[in-house]
């Protein structure tokens, strides 16, 4: 169905839009860059952490860690009480520029240094550090877009410092648009049965210590499954919730209705008519329509980039014990994951030493760290998301 | 019936956060829910109170501690939400734990055009604080509707999706412009006139991120391992996709047209429970900061489908004096862009009387 998607018109709107399907050319990377360095308004979030939305990016990112979730339990931890999942804070797309050139998830590496709390207030704020032109199989010309988030607490200590990577692409009528054919897993339900029974075989550390003496090189950690993926899942789950939403879009508290309609008039490219009703809407929507997921160019309906992503988060964290302390974590976005896939995570520990930290006088000492390689891999055995972490662990 | 269902509440604190996302997914801008600031400094009428100094919360916003989907039982019968009778008490302060209890009250048998034969669910809910002193009262309806019997019987198959002119679309910018919200300036029941009618709201054309953005902000579904444990308890709450062969809730009829035509609803619709929310920001809209909204009841008639434009509207019914308050009853109701009435209620809204303090806190 070739169709030229006609620009929109409202009363006001900050442009005008010539063509809902630009493509890249020799110019598109300077403006990539424009934005380096300046404080990102997109970025800029306050978010309270409260036990309810704790519980909401626990149910987003398929955690059960009583370390999240029950008071009484996490009180006997060594942190005295709930913490949140440190993917809670810090994923804020930041890719300012280049009207109407799709803009799709790549990854981000985090660091942490303080955990959060029920009550702490995070101020969230991003900068474009860099951009980078990059050529591909399914899109021949694309720009990543490379930004920095840093997350403070009330009291101004440094929560996490994060990059997150996002990759433009050309929309699929674009010239050298995104262009995957399309896909659609079949399951039979003895498959399904397969995949419950491995569902229900994963486990959690908890209040087992993971002792760093007791940890091999080369050592393979379990694997746990996501899928097979639903729309549901994508939309329904938590996308929206305060993290989700942070995670997703970086601001908190987007809205409906009447705030959908300033979004539209602010950024008029990426307001997309379905031609089937002369509806304007976000391109955001191919996460759960196929329509939008096929102009956008991809091979079906899509997840999520900051969704994928913090299945790292619930992986390390079920699988490292109360004890440990997560210092780094990074993961790539580097195929699509569709509805009807499944990704099941996995890691491998790849070395494991001892770090002598900087503290105040008496506070000097050393941390015992394992690094881990992660991945997640789809049922046609594709990598999906490579992955890392850096892990403190506790010893005997 | 009768009996305490068990729950699972959602948001179970009134935090600054979870009211103003919730009240941003409604598309309501009154700054009494969304700003700090503005809370803490508003008058609230001549009784300046300590407690709504803090901050309250939308009214509505309890729907995110309780749904109000109260719909045991009857595995195979669709659940359509079909309206909600709210008595509220007293706001809702910023950083209050809340509690709520269900029941079914009672269960009617029903004939329609829809499906035939149906079940109509009658559910309460109490909200209250922890110490079990009562916050608001919710009384929900809930249809319960043969799948088989609605595709067979087409209500809806001849409904076709709107196409909008540039003038319509114009039009539906106008009235969300000329939005008003009454804020810190009193209402005053004497300056209310029967037959007046309230500035109506716009909500919609609705599209997936308004409904995905309220269903995350009131009560988000269930996920992965999550979702197949509640299948294998209620089997009946998936159905098995037929393009990919894998289990999907229903709540995927939100979001995907085929799924709402396997129960014989036209297009992927709203949840019913933000229409009734939307209702309530005509009114929290029009009452100002020294009203109350005392009790709400909205009966959804038709579907809110994704395109779907939907005219909150109200008039002044009746005006009278009862113990303290000053009184006002309103009739509201929706109309979509096809000039289809889709939902139909009434309200009572205690006002600020010019001889008599504040109503009710």
């Amino acid at each position: 169905m070739a169709h030229d998607p006609a620009p929109v018109q409202f009363k006001e709107q900050a442009y005008e839009v010539e063509t809902q399907t630009p493509t890249l050319d020799d110019d598109s990377l300077a403006e990539a860059r424009r934005l380096v360095g300046v404080d990102y308004r997109g970025a800029r979030a306050t978010i309270e952490i409260t036990r309810d939305n704790i519980k909401d990016f626990c149910n987003y990112i398929g955690s059960h860690n009583p370390l999240f979730l029950d008071e009484s339990y996490a009180h006997r931890t060594r942190w005295g009480g709930i913490i949140a999942p440190p993917f809670m804070v810090g994923m804020a797309i930041i890719a300012p520029g280049l009207r109407g050139i799709q803009w799709i998830h790549a990854g981000i590496d985090y660091e942490f240094y303080q955990v959060m709390r029920p009550g702490d207030i995070i101020t969230q704020r991003g900068k474009l550090i860099d951009a980078q032109e990059k050529r591909g199989k399914t899109v021949p010309r694309m720009i990543l877009q490379i930004g920095e988030v840093t997350c403070t607490n009330q009291r101004s200590e440094l929560v996490s410092r994060s990059r997150v990577y996002c990759m433009r692409t050309p929309r699929r009528q674009a010239q050298g648009g995104m262009g995957y054919q399309p896909r659609l897993h079949r399951w039979s339900p003895e498959e399904l049965e397969a995949l419950e029974a491995e569902m229900n075989a994963e486990g959690i550390r908890g209040s087992q210590p993971r002792y760093w003496e007791d940890v091999r090189e080369g050592e393979d950690m379990p694997s746990v499954l996501y899928g097979p993926l639903r729309v549901v899942d994508i939309a329904f789950t938590g996308s929206f919730t305060d993290a989700g939403a942070v995670a997703a879009q970086g601001v908190a508290h987007t809205g409906g209705h009447f705030y959908q309609l300033l979004n539209r008039r602010r950024h008029p490219a990426d307001t997309y008519i379905d031609p089937n009703t002369g509806l304007q809407d976000h391109p955001h929507r191919g996460h759960w329509e196929s329509f939008m997921a096929r102009e956008v160019g991809m091979p079906g309906v899509y997840d999520m980039g900051p969704h994928r992503l913090a299945w790292l988060c619930r992986y390390i964290t079920d699988w490292m014990g109360d004890d440990a302390f997560l210092k780094k974590i990074g993961g790539t976005l580097r195929r699509p994951n569709l509805v009807g896939d499944v990704t099941r995570i996995k890691g491998r520990v790849k070395r494991k030493w001892v770090e002598s930290v900087r503290g105040k006088p008496g506070r000097e000492g050393v941390e015992r760290h394992v690094e881990c390689e992660l991945w997640g891999v789809n049922q046609h055995n594709e990598i999906t998301m490579p992955g890392h972490a850096v892990v403190s662990l506790p010893i005997r | 019936m009768g009996v305490w269902l068990r729950r699972e509440p959602h948001n179970t604190q009134a935090t600054r956060p979870a009211m103003a996302r919730w009240a941003k997914s409604i598309g309501d801008r009154n700054p009494l829910w969304l700003d700090d600031e503005y809370a803490s400094t508003a008058s609230h009428g001549s009784i300046p109170s300590t407690a709504l100094r803090a901050g309250v919360a939308p009214p509505c916003w309890l729907y995110s501690v309780d749904d109000t989907l109260v719909a045991p039982k009857l595995p195979g019968l669709h659940a359509i939400y079909v309206g909600t009778h709210w008595q509220f008490q007293r706001w809702v302060r910023l950083g209050e734990q809340i509690e709520a209890r269900a029941r079914l009250l009672q269960v009617q048998e029903k004939e329609g055009r829809f499906c035939g034969h149906m079940v109509l669910q009658v559910g309460e809910v109490l909200y209250t604080d922890p110490q079990g002193q009562p916050i608001a009262r919710a009384v929900s309806k809930v249809l319960r509707t043969s799948r088989q019997g609605a595709i067979e019987r087409g209500k809806y198959a001849h409904w076709a999706k709107y196409q909008y002119s540039q003038e319509e679309l114009s039009a539906i910018e106008d009235t969300y412009d000329a939005e008003e919200i009454q804020g810190a300036t009193p209402r005053y029941w004497e300056a209310v006139e029967v037959g007046e009618k309230l500035p109506s709201i716009v909500r919609g054309p609705l599209t997936s991120e308004d409904v995905s953005q309220f269903i995350c902000a009131t009560r988000p579904a269930r996920g992965f391992k999550d979702f197949m444990r509640y299948r294998h308890r209620h089997p009946e709450a998936a159905f098995r996709d037929p393009e990919t062969g894998m289990w999907e809730s229903w709540e995927a009829s939100m979001l995907r047209d085929d799924v709402a035509q396997m129960f014989g609803l036209p297009f992927a619709h709203d949840s019913g429970i933000d229409r009734v929310s939307w209702v309530s920001n005509l009114i929290t809209n029009w009452m100002g900061d020294d009203g109350f909204l005392k009790e709400l009841s909205v009966d959804l008639l038709l579907p809110n489908v994704y395109g779907d434009a939907t005219w909150c509207r109200g008039q002044i019914k009746g005006k009278n004096r009862h113990d303290r308050d000053a009184l006002i009853e309103l009739d509201v109701w929706c109309d979509n862009q096809r000039g289809q009435r889709t939902a139909t209620g009434w309200a009572i809204v205690a006002l600020p009387s010019q001889n008599k303090p504040s109503p009710a806190l």
